[in-house]
């Protein structure tokens, strides 16, 4: 992740992000991220740190900065593995994964692209119901479905009317 | 007692051994199972495309359980945290509250509230009772060293609810200890599986498992137990693509809690789903004889 110095040099902050921002943070009830004091701890204990070098304290703080687009920028907006480790041990509640998550969202109310294989899931449920088709699994050189294992079907009562509702809500976007 | 089963999608259309073993267990304890038709994915995905969609699913999956009257098993702990979330979200917001009741209307959908979320941690170990499934106990597994994985999103954040204790889970650990196998403490037992970074990472989510299934090898268990079908299928299902990336041999077999409550109770591998498990479960059988 880019340095504070470098940021100052490279980019003006961005207001309307922050304000768009900020009216999400207070919408949805999550901690105001000017709480953070920097102390590293979400840093210090996050799983994906150590292989991806993400930093959550650094998003946080780049937020505050007014930075809030070149986080959205960031590929490593999607190198958190979710553990929710910084959410639980902040000492002062501000969820780094939260800040995390709601520039996720952001990200894809401006239009950009996201993960092909996360895009791939999301279609899946809008579609089916689920992230993925009912498999067939292997047993030794045969395989398998729910039905051959005994387990009850699998059933959306009415796939059609599902995904009209579903797309209506995924269009009331807050963020 | 009576539940409904909440799948979620791993375990609906791949983990067939986690809701295969859980029915057979619950059956075996006495519980009844109500079925709900209908269940679709909890949300999890559509929390990276913004809040309303998810929030919706959960809610749509909680109302077809109120409707029955019967509290809500989870077989994915990332499907126990949404609905906690949701919750959370309905009770604290009342313009998402409102939005989300209008789509449920629409689809034929209500009540939004009143649907009891219980993780199968705490069906076998507050509400079964650690005693009682000693007393149900056959086949105790003596001399086997198990280590336990209770997952991320099970324990954090403890704020929205508490399973079990977020830094130093127990729980498993002594429902393990109740089939008269041993569960020590480990300094990786809260290392992450890596399964939501599979689909923005795959590199790094599979190190993670891979790294995760290394250690306990490493410290001499004999096998490693999980309670949730995604960080299973981490650590079970996808152990050998885990060992090709981190370039190591992984050899350890990882079950379901319910199938070794299962085993411990008497019941045949089959119709808990071991001939299922990817991991080299037949170790562990072998040993349980
Ligand atoms: S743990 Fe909390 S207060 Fe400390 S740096 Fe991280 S976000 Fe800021
Ligand atoms: S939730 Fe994400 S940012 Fe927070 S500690 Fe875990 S991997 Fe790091």
């Amino acid at each position: 992740m880019v340095g504070i110095t470098d940021q100052l040099r490279a980019t003006k902050p961005q207001p309307d992000l922050v304000d768009r921002f900020y009216k999400v943070v207070e919408k949805l009830k999550l901690e105001n991220p000017f709480h953070c004091y920097q102390c590293f701890k979400c840093t210090s204990g996050c799983t994906s740190f150590r292989l991806t070098e993400i930093m959550p304290h650094s998003f946080v703080n780049f937020v505050r900065l007014g930075f809030v687009e070149d986080m959205m920028r960031s590929e490593l907006l999607w190198a958190c593995c979710q553990c929710l480790k910084c959410k639980e041990r902040c000492p002062q509640d501000v969820a780094p994964v939260d800040v995390i998550f709601l520039l996720r969202r952001m990200t894809v109310s401006s239009g950009a692209e996201i993960p092909e294989d996360l895009s791939k899931i999301i279609m899946n449920v809008t579609e089916t119901g689920f992230i993925q088709g009912i498999q067939k699994v292997k047993v030794g050189e045969t395989s398998v479905d729910r039905e051959q294992l005994g387990l009850p079907p699998i059933t959306l009562p009415n796939l059609e009317k599902f995904s009209s509702v579903l797309m209506k809500a995924m269009e009331e976007q807050i963020e | 007692m009576k539940v409904a089963i909440f799948p979620g999608c791993i375990a609906a259309t791949e983990q067939y051994a986690c809701e295969l073993s859980t029915r057979e267990v619950l059956r075996e304890l006495g519980v009844e199972v109500v079925e709900v038709p209908g269940f679709s994915c909890c949300g999890w995905p559509l929390q990276n495309v913004g809040t309303v969609g998810w929030v919706y699913l959960a809610a749509r999956n909680m109302a077809l359980a109120a409707e029955k009257g019967v509290p809500l098993i989870t077989l994915c702990n990332v499907c126990n945290r949404m609905f906690y979330e949701a919750k959370f979200l309905l009770t604290t917001n009342s313009e998402l509250r409102e939005k989300i009741s209008s789509l449920l209307k629409e689809e034929g959908r209500g009540p939004l509230d009143g649907v009891e979320i219980l993780h199968p941690l705490e069906l076998f170990h507050d509400r079964i009772g650690v005693e009682e499934i000693k007393k149900r106990i056959k086949k105790p597994l003596k001399g086997l060293k198990l280590a336990a994985h209770t997952g991320c999103q099970a324990i954090r954040p403890r704020k929205l609810r508490s399973i079990d204790d977020p830094e130093y889970p127990k729980k498993l650990p002594s429902l393990i200890e109740a089939l008269g196998a041993q569960s020590p403490h480990y300094p990786e037992a809260l290392d992450c599986c890596g399964a939501y970074l599979f689909y923005t990472r795959k590199d790094a989510s599979l190190t993670l498992a891979g790294e995760k299934v290394e250690a306990v090898q490493n410290w001499g268990f004999d096998g490693l137990v999980t309670v949730c079908s995604s960080g299973h299928r981490m650590l079970d299902g996808r152990q050998d693509a885990a060992a090709t990336t981190i370039g190591k041999a992984l050899n350890l077999p990882v079950v379901y809690y319910t199938q070794l409550l299962g085993l411990a109770m008497g019941l045949a591998p089959e119709k808990l789903g071991l001939q299922l498990n990817r991991s080299p479960v037949k170790n562990l059988l072998e040993k349980i004889g």
